[in-house]
């Protein structure tokens, strides 16, 4: 009972509230280092293939010999096509499929993004197997061009070649459909969106003919021109939209085949060179993230993952001694694992990690990390709360028996203006009586103070909606006006808050409770997003919580230099000026990120931008008012 | 006296020497899935074998829960191989499974070994063994310490398989049982057995797993296991023909863990006689049919006896006929022949019980029945008498 009220007494101990700063930075600091031992051995794992029924490189590959003047012959017919049109082009490959005795399709789509006109023409094949019950299929994917907007020559040849190969064998126990899209993201998305009929028929046309359900897909980018290039290694891009993963299995499989059978090395997040070192390590997992986080297509598989299709690219890169037969056969083996699925890939793991080709992190081990991030938010929405129903000044040492007494002693080696002090914070106490018991109470602490919470609401949720109307602006703004939209966002957003402050400031409101609330709230709503996020977009959540960990520890400050600094980090952590920064730093242009944004937005089904102009953007925006706060007192 | 007692050995030996009257083999794979084709490939392997070395159909019990020859994904259809050569077919043109697909459950598998089944199963589901048979039990799949799984839906447990064979003892339904597993943890299976008479035999000690011994890469799966694959090798190669005479010591000297990979563990305890017994049964035995022919080398001693044996039944032929001659010479007189045959065919049935009554209890009846004969037989002494007289 005595330990009880000790504990319950502690709750209005001074010094309980002085330590909340403090566990959100020891959060902050333990989930990035968290994250910065994770490509240790002992952190992470070797990756295998979980599922019996995959049997990965079992079989002998017989994608040989005359199949390779096959491949050629279709090459060439693939490079007189490129001056074609849309029309004439799918036409010809429609017929070259048709050749092979498969059933063609195709399919036209029109997106309008940006104040750009997407559209382009799909045309696929499906081989239904010989054996097989029409309930499953698997895709094989070339986009006519691929994402550096190269045409993808070899790669369709390898589709047509090897369509006309696969056709002979009688095993499959799937159907196998081949689709050379239009293009590398929008086209499979049409696609795949008219495949599972969930796309807007004014935009994309149905699928005239279908199979079962989708089990797979793989694309294959080899832009080789008529006279071929031979590759060094495979870049195996296995990033979906909005940062899903495909099943892992599906990724051990491809670098199982193509390294350990075909003897092709694998390689993934553009490290071309990888020597298992900690940085590279390293480096290929932030890249990793980066690419999570962003939630952009990555390629023709890209857009399979929402509809849980697990998908990969296999992209040739460098120069080496591969040639295209090996990619051949290195596709053909990785469907006859495929093809030997009893039931979709569900044994291995949907979030992880990859470190490089052999190696990751799985979820329970990387997950603290973020999860430690938005909990710095929260420690301090809950300090914050607690801080805005006391009164301003809370009683020193309320459960020590004797008062301050060994503050008494210390000061009173400072004299006579220590005593002085002293006798001016003696509180006035009240007796309290029960049961025959009889207490001291300092009468500060009995008063109740009420939370105004109207303000604060209406605030925070105001700053939520206002959100709306940059996210609005990015994807409706045509091209050519959006590097002036951008301009005229980032110059608003970054005085917005001063602005904001001064009209609050004008009708003497937020008080500095109704300050504290306001941080209270944003934080709170911040910190509960992330951890939410972060069980579905890691990446997503840990990249907007590092931002954004300043805003748990301003404070609307009386000290106008302290608040002019913090008003300045804050303003370098506007997300717009992040966005502005990272794609100076890679080395893009705004407008072309704005675009593709305003591309995934309207086809993809993106929702980064969501996330920023809907969280991040209004945590941010609240954070800097409480700062800009301090400036107008 | 002499036929008596050259018969007597003859119907008591079975007894004194603990032999067979039949074989049968119980041969279960409980793993569906393509990528399973190995334990459908080492059943049908062992189907084989028993088949060639004389079991017939009849007594074989095959429960093969999928089917492999039949699967989309076989790059050969209508055939199992169980080595990547591809020279044999499995399933051939003569194979019969008695248990398939989904009726491979753990309740079926007991309720046929245990013959607890309903009135209108038929013959061929049913194990119809007895005292005098034995069995061969053999079973692959995925299993784990104590218990074997049938499906991926249901396992069976080391206690479970125990008290089958327990009341497969309790119901006379086998003389000696061979039981013989290849899983995972395989020897755990066995080590829960309680009923005499039973040899096992599994291929990986507990904590141990059971590996396959190669894959064929146009089949495109492992083809059989390594347990199986070298207990085939040593059928196929050591016992050529019914008439082998290596013992199941021999089989299991057979066994090296350098190529098994795993430790292959036997059960001796539960035979009647222990090790050295159980070492000494012939591998036919267990895996071949009974052959009760005894086939005698061609000495010159033995064409003595086989006269002597021949003129002892040409004696007891004269013997015969001359008993008979006497009752002719006695028969024909009489008016009476008619009234005298009842008497006469009573002596007959009479005789005949005598010979059938060492497991039959008597009853009131027989002893009027017996009465009766006396009587009629004393009737008939006076009657001949009384005609003697006259």
């Amino acid at each position: 009972m005595a330990l009880l009220a000790t504990i319950l007494a502690l709750r209005r101990d001074a010094r309980i509230l002085k330590l909340p700063p403090y566990l959100s930075a020891l959060c902050i600091i333990v989930g990035v280092a968290w994250l910065l031992v994770l490509p240790l051995n002992e952190y992470s794992r070797n990756t295998y293939v979980s599922e019996n029924a995959l049997l990965p490189g079992q079989v002998h590959t017989y994608f040989t010999g005359s199949e390779h003047n096959i491949f050629r012959a279709y090459r060439h017919e693939v490079a007189l096509l490129v001056d074609s049109s849309v029309e004439e082009r799918t036409q010809k490959l429609g017929d070259l499929l048709r050749a092979s005795n498969l059933k063609v399709a195709t399919q036209n789509y029109e997106y309008h993004a940006a104040g750009r006109n997407i559209s382009n023409k799909n045309v696929y094949a499906i081989l239904q197997g010989p054996r097989a019950d029409a309930t499953e299929a698997v895709v094989l994917v070339a986009a006519w061009k691929n994402m550096d907007g190269e045409v993808n020559y070899s790669g369709v040849a390898l589709v047509l070649a090897l369509a006309r190969y696969f056709k002979r064998w009688s095993l499959w126990s799937k159907d196998i459909i081949f689709l050379i899209s239009g293009d590398s993201t929008s086209g499979p998305q049409a696609w795949v969106d008219a495949y599972h009929d969930q796309h807007d028929p004014r935009h994309v046309e149905n699928l005239k003919i279908k199979s079962g359900a989708l089990q797979g897909a793989v694309a294959v980018d080899y832009p080789a021109g008529p006279w071929g290039h031979r590759y060094d290694k495979l870049h195996i891009v296995y990033d979906g939209v909005n940062g899903q993963l495909p099943n892992l299995d599906l990724f051990n499989t491809a670098v199982s085949i193509a390294s350990g059978q075909m003897g092709i090395g694998c390689t993934l997040q553009r490290m071309w060179k990888h020597d298992d070192s900690y940085q590279e390590r390293l480096r290929t997992m932030l890249r990793g993230m980066l690419s999570q986080g962003l939630g952009h297509a990555t390629g023709p598989h890209s857009a399979f993952i929402p509809y849980h299709v697990d998908a990969i690219t296999l992209v040739t890169v460098g120069d080496g001694w591969h040639d295209e037969m090996s990619l051949g056969r290195t596709v053909e083996s990785l469907f006859r694992s495929l093809n030997n699925l009893l039931e979709h890939l569900h044994q291995s793991f949907f979030f992880y990690l990859l470190l490089q080709a052999n190696r990751f992190v799985s979820i329970g081990t990387y997950l603290p990390s973020a999860m430690l991030i938005a909990a710095n938010f929260s420690i301090t929405a809950i300090a914050l709360w607690v801080q805005s129903g006391r009164p301003a000044t809370p009683s020193a040492n309320p459960i020590a028996t004797e008062p301050s007494s060994s503050a008494s002693k210390s000061e009173k080696n400072k004299g006579k203006e220590a005593e002085k002090s002293k006798d001016e914070k003696k509180p006035s106490m009240t007796v309290a009586e029960k049961d025959g018991a009889i207490a001291l109470f300092p009468t500060k602490d009995l008063e109740i103070t009420e939370r105004a919470l109207f303000l604060p609401l209406i605030f925070v949720l105001t700053t939520h909606f206002l959100g709306l109307l940059p996210l609005y602006v990015f994807n409706n703004t045509p091209e050519p006006y959006l590097a002036h939209t951008f301009l005229a966002v980032s110059n608003i957003t970054s005085v917005l808050p001063l602005g904001a402050a001064y009209l609050l400031r004008q009708f003497k409101r937020p008080t500095a409770q109704e300050m504290t609330l306001i941080q209270c709230f944003s934080v709170l709503f911040l910190g509960m997003f992330l951890s939410a996020l972060a069980t579905l977009n890691f990446s997503l959540a840990f990249i907007i919580g590092i931002l954004s960990c300043p805003l748990s520890f301003v404070r609307t400050s009386k000290n106008k230099i302290l608040g002019t600094v913090m008003y300045a980090v804050l303003a370098l952590l506007n997300p717009v000026m992040v966005i502005q920064a990272a794609t100076w730093f890679f080395g893009h242009g705004v407008v072309e990120i704005l675009v593709k944004a305003a591309e995934g937005w309207h086809v993809w089904g993106l929702w980064t931008q969501v996330v920023v102009w809907l969280v991040w953007w209004p945590a941010w925006f609240a954070g800097s008012v409480v700062v800009a706060g301090g400036l107008f007192a | 006296m002499k036929f008596s007692s050259a018969i007597l050995p003859l119907l008591l030996a079975p007894f004194a020497a603990g032999e067979h009257t039949s074989n049968w083999a119980v041969l279960v794979s409980t793993s569906r899935f393509w990528f399973n084709y190995r334990h459908l490939a080492n059943v049908l392997s062992l189907y084989r074998t028993v088949k060639r070395l004389g079991i017939p159909d009849s007594q074989i019990i095959l429960m093969l829960p999928d089917d492999m020859a039949c699967n989309p994904r076989n790059a050969f259809p209508g055939t199992v191989y169980n080595n990547a050569d591809r020279a044999l077919d499995l399933y051939g043109d003569n194979i019969e499974v008695d248990y398939r697909g989904y009726e491979v459950t753990v309740e079926n598998f007991i309720r046929l070994m245990t013959d607890r089944v309903a009135e209108d199963m038929p013959r061929s589901k049913r194990l119809m063994t007895d005292e005098r048979s034995n069995i061969l039990v053999y079973m692959t799949g995925h299993g784990g310490n104590e218990f074997l799984k049938f499906q991926d839906a249901e396992e069976i447990s080391a206690y479970d398989l125990a008290d089958a064979f327990s009341q497969m003892w309790e119901k006379k339904r086998y003389h000696e049982i061979l039981f013989m597993i290849d899983t995972c943890q395989a020897n755990t299976m066995y080590s829960k057995f309680y009923s005499p008479n039973i040899l096992a035999t599994g291929s990986s000690e507990i904590d141990q797993s059971s590996y396959s011994h190669h894959a064929d890469n146009d089949v495109g799966v492992a083809v059989i296991d390594r347990y199986t694959y070298y207990n085939l090798e040593f059928l196929e190669t050591q016992v050529r023909d019914p008439t082998s005479k290596l013992t199941m010591g021999d089989l299991f000297d057979s066994y090296d863990e350098e190529k098994i990979h795993s430790h292959p563990g036997i059960r001796y305890d539960l035979f009647e006689g222990g090790e050295a017994v159980a070492r000494s049964r012939l591998v036919m035995d267990f895996f071949g049919n009974v052959q009760n022919v005894e086939v005698d080398k061609g000495g010159v001693g033995n064409e003595a006896q086989w006269r002597e044996e021949l003129e002892a039944i040409e004696r007891m032929i004269v013997e015969a006929k001359r008993r008979h001659n006497v009752t002719l010479n006695v028969q024909p007189q009489t008016q009476h022949v008619v009234e005298e045959g009842k008497p006469a065919q009573a002596r007959q049935s009479l005789k005949k019980e005598g010979a059938m009554r060492v497991d039959e209890e008597s009853g009131w009846s027989k002893q009027i029945v017996g009465a009766a004969t006396l009587l009629g037989c004393a009737g008939l002494w006076f009657a001949g008498s009384w005609f003697e007289s006259h």
